[in-house]
């Protein structure tokens, strides 16, 4: 070690003189570069102690609070950004947990399931498939969905629906309706068609007469029974020349004539509706309530909870529709007064009752 | 023995700017999810700058200092969850 600052000493002793040749020189300078970086390294890493350099106990004192300060506060800091990062995280992953799986994710099927079920299990009611009012809150999906039910040639907004999806359970379902008449005329007990088989059958005399004392210049919705059961495009045929609108098909699934199940309980009737949606509606086919039944079926705790049913009994009445195919035994239509007092005389016509009526809104 | 203090552990200014825009970020992302009202197009933008410093700033430093890089990955995260979430309410029908 010593030769060698020794030999290094010399060298410099040299090198100061000039006397070294060209290559020496060049090594020299490169090894005297090499210690300027070690000395720059070496002063930016350690301070001197603060013994050393000359502090006083106040000041040291001083510096040591400053880091712990530092330190609280550092801590305070990352502590703050884990609590402030539990909201976000969890609605992120709510997000994830209702959006994955692109067009057929589980927000957009529990919303097709509610929307199909009020279609198919209300008579005449519809929801805003464009109007829905939805909420992503941590680990929940709460909807909104406005009613709406057709009386003459007007879409009337007669309540809603609040759901409340905690994961993929449906917590609770609110209905509300705006008056009393819309919700006791959606009551699952209060059947309004009939099944043609039904013992006995209910008489429809007082419908007819409050019909004919209806002034003229009003429109109403009217439940109609049949005789017997129909293929759905054969209905216009049996109603004949009467101005009218056939807005939703009931439509037998077995239960239908006992109107109620095992157990005694009523049975909820299903149908669907002529025209699907609101804004621009569709005419909708057999093969779409077929299709629809099915995705009921799979989903049968949501559409039983949106339904107020306790059982619907979606996987029978499914079965009973494959194996009979699709027949009606009553629809819900709109029209003129007088023209559904038409019906009176209609022989396909068994019974009927009266839903809601308003003033004149015909083409 | 005496104590000793690092030059190097001491915060980059990048670092800190970093920090404190993902910090706000974060802050903003918890106002947005409670009040259901969308800041996000206003804070992309700074979460994009609040990266990039972020990202500088670690490479700066040999020694990387840790809200530097919790800035860094702050604003990272915040911008990808943002774009998740914007990506999900485009899939789910009639979200706004």
């Amino acid at each position: 070690m010593m030769t060698l600052d020794n030999e290094f000493r010399k060298k410099l002793e040299l090198y100061k003189e000039g006397k070294l040749s060209q290559a020496e020189e060049e090594e020299l300078e490169q090894d005297l570069e090499k210690f300027e970086v070690y000395q720059d390294f070496l002063d930016e890493e350690f301070e001197p102690d603060m013994e050393e350099q000359g502090l006083s106990e106040e000041k040291k004192l001083k510096l040591i609070n400053l880091g712990r300060r530092k330190a609280v506060i550092k801590a305070a800091l990352l502590g703050s950004v884990l609590l402030l990062s539990i909201l976000p995280a969890g609605t992120l992953l709510t997000y994830i947990f209702y959006g994955y799986g692109e067009e057929q994710n589980m927000a957009n099927r529990f919303l097709d399931v509610a929307s199909d079920t009020v279609m198919v299990t209300e008579p005449n009611v519809q929801v805003d498939r464009n109007k829905f009012h939805e909420q992503v809150g941590l680990f929940t999906l709460s909807a909104n969905l406005d009613m709406w039910k057709q009386v003459g040639t007007e879409q009337t907004r007669i309540g809603d629906k609040g759901l409340n999806l905690w994961f993929s359970n449906l917590e609770n379902v609110d209905h509300n309706y705006l008056s009393d008449s819309f919700s006791s005329s959606q009551k699952v007990k209060d059947l309004k068609i009939h099944h043609p088989n039904v013992s006995p059958f209910p008489s429809s005399e007082k419908e007819w007469q409050r019909l004919s004392q209806l002034p003229e210049g009003t429109v109403a919705e009217a439940y109609v029974s049949f005789d017997k059961l129909y293929d759905p495009n054969d209905v216009e045929n049996l109603l004949g020349n009467i101005d009218h609108k056939t807005l939703w098909y009931a439509i037998d699934t077995g239960y239908e004539k006992e109107q109620k199940d095992k157990n005694g309980v009523v049975v909820t009737p299903i149908g669907y509706p002529v025209q699907n949606g609101i804004e621009n509606p569709k005419k909708m086919t057999t093969e779409e309530f077929h299709q629809i039944l099915k995705e009921l079926t799979e989903n049968e705790e949501w559409s039983e909870k949106i339904a107020k049913s306790r059982d619907l009994h979606l996987k029978e009445r499914l079965a009973y529709v494959n194996k009979n195919g699709i027949k009606t035994y009553g629809i819900v239509m709109t029209g003129p007064t007088k023209e559904i007092l038409k019906l009176k005389d209609n022989k396909h016509v068994k019974g009927l009752e009266l839903g809601e009526v308003e003033l004149w809104q015909w083409e | 023995m005496g104590i000793r203090t690092k030059r190097n552990h001491e915060e980059p200014l990048i670092g800190l700017i970093s920090f404190g825009i993902g910090f706000l970020g974060l802050i903003l992302a918890n106002v947005t999810i409670l009040t259901q009202k969308m800041y996000l197009e206003l804070l992309l933008p700074f979460l994009f700058i609040g990266g990039g410093l972020g990202f500088i700033s670690l490479f700066l430093k040999r020694r990387k200092s840790t809200l530097s890089l919790l800035g860094f990955l702050l604003n990272v995260v915040i911008l990808i969850s943002s774009a998740l979430v914007v990506h999900y309410i485009g899939v789910i029908h009639n979200l706004p």
